[in-house]
């Protein structure tokens, strides 16, 4: 049952990462023409991310329950160290999801449509951030002794490399929703939309980002980095994961959205599933040699097994329902495609 | 303010802020379907005009919920890890069946929402009873997490460690129906009272009278029903805090003195140093015939317990005072409303009824909010009944001080930003209705 729910654990945090991280790209993304302030890019994000943002969001909420139900001592540690950048991301979070609905709902359009776009910008850039801030601190050896307030509760997640984690964070979800947001332009305006001439400065970044996570993790001699470039099944991973940028290029410049979109969900599910499963099950290690193993802290098999069994029963009721949604609005997209292209 | 004040502030602040979203999230889209009904079943536009116009309010009340609530599931940690180290592996089972719940409910809502053009009439009014029927199973659940802290089960307490868990005991706990059956019947009551208020309000003020009279008649027998259930079901609930947790009972009463032909206390102040009730009325025997159905039967004081496990008497006695009193006064108009409208074959609308009808729009949150301080304050100073004590499931995180006042910042501007998006809705509507 354990492992059952650690790879549910693992799906819905992989499904946060696509999904939200898609919607808090499309945040940065509006951020970067919020400037231009046009019109088209609102309805664009709104019409993608509109009739699913709320379910996309709930992945967190289930991963955060199967982990303070299943492992409370990772959850113990986790909550006591990571409270500073916990609290930012709540924080943002907050706004975030404030201010789409605001923007959706003000019945009035006016100058407050604008800086509700901004806000909603400014909030997914900071929420990713300081998501990266807490991953990349979760790579290192972590601090025992929370007497000492900067040692314990700021240095873990503030260093040259959680920085670059951060950006990176910040970089793929912008490029999974620049992505994303590909096939619904080339349904909507057809394919020769700019969006597909800016896709290169999403993918530079996103690539350059990487480049400087590699470079300052090695630089720091980060643990997990370092274990990373160890283990043939990462090396393998990230290795395809890179080769793949060639495909992705290719699909990019031939403008063939629904590829290019399988291309990038499974790259940065290679580079995210690598972190998962290397950490697995020793998810947090300390700096006296301790360590957190998933497997040995579980809760008793009571309350996994009744945790396992509320997965399962409420799997069987979601996933029905999460299709048709998907469907339902996915099916409305190529039907307006087909009304366009006779 | 100490660590211990400022986490219980946040907490109090996080809890009050999402209550408020939280229950509008449950209760509005069944009146928003229940319009949606007539209008389907009868084809006037009017009851699609309300509908949609409910289902604005809707969309905001509900996305700031999801992220208050998501702030919430994460601060249970961040400020009590403690408290979720041992509790977590008991009380999670509803807290799992809540995110199903609430997952749904976001599906529903999003199909609801935006699906209009893209779902069968009756399809698309089926999305929303299910919005409203998961939001409604959700709050249950996750009352049942809450009701576990008051009545906690399914674990043995060894050294300091939870030994033998069962998520299924400790998930059907002792408190768990009348926490939630109270929980759903205020939600009704306080939900549709700010609804019938805004119309209410909006015809005072003269615009489209013919839509606010429909609206208002539409939720009015839904109310009333609410508000007359609201004294039965909350004396079900003092009945079973009764029996579970006599000091609670204590303190919400400011009963001092164990006596039999216990007086029912109204009002007054309760003085910690003379053991007394100032300026209160007392009704002799009351107290006893309502707890425990004889007048005659000994209900234990405050004395009886030592002073280091008492809930703070003023504020958990004062909050029960406005709640009850609130619930009171509803349940009385509301049978006087029911009167008028037997007798006369309609409801009381005169002018002076939608001015009382304006005023009463905010009395049920606020006895919703002075019914959560009872329970949580009243459960002081234990954070699991019995158990464990708040005090030793705080985090280990200096500065909390700082943090509240983040979260109240956040908290207030987006109080004053729903406020003032609402009445943009009030505009938008009386634009509309008199182009």
């Amino acid at each position: 049952m354990i492992y059952f729910i650690v790879a549910v654990l693992t799906v819905s945090l992989m499904a946060y990462v696509i999904f939200a991280g898609a919607d808090f790209g499309a945040g940065i993304y509006e951020l970067l023409h919020v400037v231009s302030a046009r019109r088209d890019r609102k309805h664009l994000i709104e019409g993608a991310i509109g009739p699913i943002w709320e379910a996309n969001h709930i992945w967190l909420i289930l991963a955060v329950v199967i982990f303070f139900m299943g492992f409370p001592q990772a959850f113990y540690v986790f909550s006591v160290m990571f409270h500073i950048p916990m609290t930012a991301v709540l924080v943002g979070i907050t706004l975030r999801g404030t201010a789409f609905a605001f923007r959706h709902y003000d019945p009035i359009e006016d100058h407050w449509q604008k800086k509700y776009t901004l806000l909603f910008g400014l909030s997914s850039v900071w929420t990713a951030f300081w998501q990266g801030l807490i991953v990349g601190a979760l790579f290192k050896l972590l601090p025992v002794d929370p007497a000492r307030f900067v040692d314990y509760f700021v240095s873990p997640w503030l260093s040259p490399f959680t920085v670059a984690v951060g950006v990176f964070v910040v970089s793929i979800y912008l490029l999974l929703a620049h992505t994303f947001l590909l096939s619904e332009e080339a349904t909507r305006v057809g394919k020769h939309s700019h969006l597909f001439d800016e896709i290169w400065r999403s993918l530079a970044f996103a690539v350059a980002a990487g480049s400087v996570v590699l470079l300052t993790g090695l630089n720091e001699d980060i643990a997990l980095v370092d274990q990373l470039l160890t283990s043939p099944f990462a090396v393998g991973a990230l290795v395809l994961a890179t080769i793949l940028l060639g495909p992705l290029v290719l699909a990019y410049h031939r403008r063939r959205s629904t590829l290019a979109r399988a291309l990038v969900t499974l790259q940065v599910s290679l580079i995210f599933g690598v972190v998962l499963v290397e950490r697995f099950p020793t998810i947090l290690r300390f700096s006296d040699g301790s360590a957190v193993n998933l497997l040995e802290t579980a809760a008793p098999q009571a309350t996994l097994d009744q945790l396992g069994y509320a997965l399962i029963g409420g799997s069987c009721l979601i996933f029905p329902f999460l299709l048709f949604l998907f469907r339902v609005f996915k099916a409305d997209a190529s039907a307006a495609k087909d009304a366009r292209d006779p | 303010m100490s660590e211990l004040l400022a986490a219980r502030s946040l907490m109090a602040l996080s809890l009050g802020f999402h209550i408020i979203f939280a229950i509008v999230g449950m209760i509005l889209p069944l009146l928003v379907a229940l319009a949606h009904y007539k209008f389907l079943r009868t084809g006037d536009l009017g009851y699609q005009k309300i509908s949609k116009w409910w289902m604005r309010g809707l969309g905001i009340f509900f996305a700031t919920g999801a992220v208050s609530g998501t702030a919430l599931s994460f601060e249970l940690g961040l400020l009590w890890p403690t408290f979720m180290l041992h509790a977590g592996p008991i009380f999670g089972m509803p807290f799992s069946w809540e995110g199903t719940a609430f997952f749904l409910e976001a599906i529903f809502l999003g199909l609801y929402l935006f699906g209009e053009k893209r779902l069968s009439p009756w399809v698309h009014w089926w999305t929303g009873i299910g919005v409203g029927a998961c939001g409604v199973l959700s709050g249950i659940f996750v009352v049942a997490a809450n009701a576990w802290m008051n009545s906690p089960a399914g674990f043995e307490w060894v050294g300091g460690k939870a030994k033998n868990i069962d998520p299924v005991a400790a998930m059907f706990n002792d408190a768990w129906f009348s926490q939630a059956q109270h929980t759903v019947v205020t939600a009704m009551l306080a939900v549709g009272l700010v609804v019938i208020g805004v119309h209410a309000w909006l015809w005072l003020r003269g615009s489209a009278p013919r839509l606010n009279q429909k609206a208002i008649i539409l939720v009015l027998p839904w109310t009333i029903a609410a508000a007359l259930l609201t004294p039965v079901s909350g004396d079900f609930s003092a009945k079973d805090v009764a029996r579970r947790q006599p000091l609670k009972l204590a303190a919400l009463e400011a009963h001092f003195e164990t006596t039999t032909y216990a007086p029912l206390v109204l009002g007054g102040i309760p003085n910690l140093e003379t053991k007394n009730v100032e300026y209160a009325i007392k009704i002799p025997g009351l107290l006893s015939l309502m707890a425990f159905n004889d007048s005659s039967e000994k209900v234990q004081g405050l004395n009886d317990f030592p002073r280091e496990n008492w809930p703070p008497v003023v504020i958990v006695h004062l909050a029960f005072q406005v709640m009850v009193g609130i619930g009171s006064l509803l349940a009385l108009l509301a049978l006087i409303q029911l009167i008028h409208r037997l007798r006369f074959k309609k409801y009381a609308l005169t002018p002076i009824a939608l001015k009382i009808m304006v005023l009463l729009a905010p009395l049920g949150f606020i006895a919703v909010e002075a019914g959560w301080v009872v329970t949580e304050v009243g459960r002081q100073p234990w954070i699991i009944y019995e158990i464990l004590r708040t005090k030793d499931s705080l985090t280990l995180m200096p500065g909390l001080s700082s943090i509240f006042t983040i979260f109240l910042v956040l908290y207030l501007f987006l109080g004053v930003m729903v406020i003032w998006l609402m009445r943009r809705q009030f505009q938008a509507f009386a634009l509309k209705e008199t182009a």
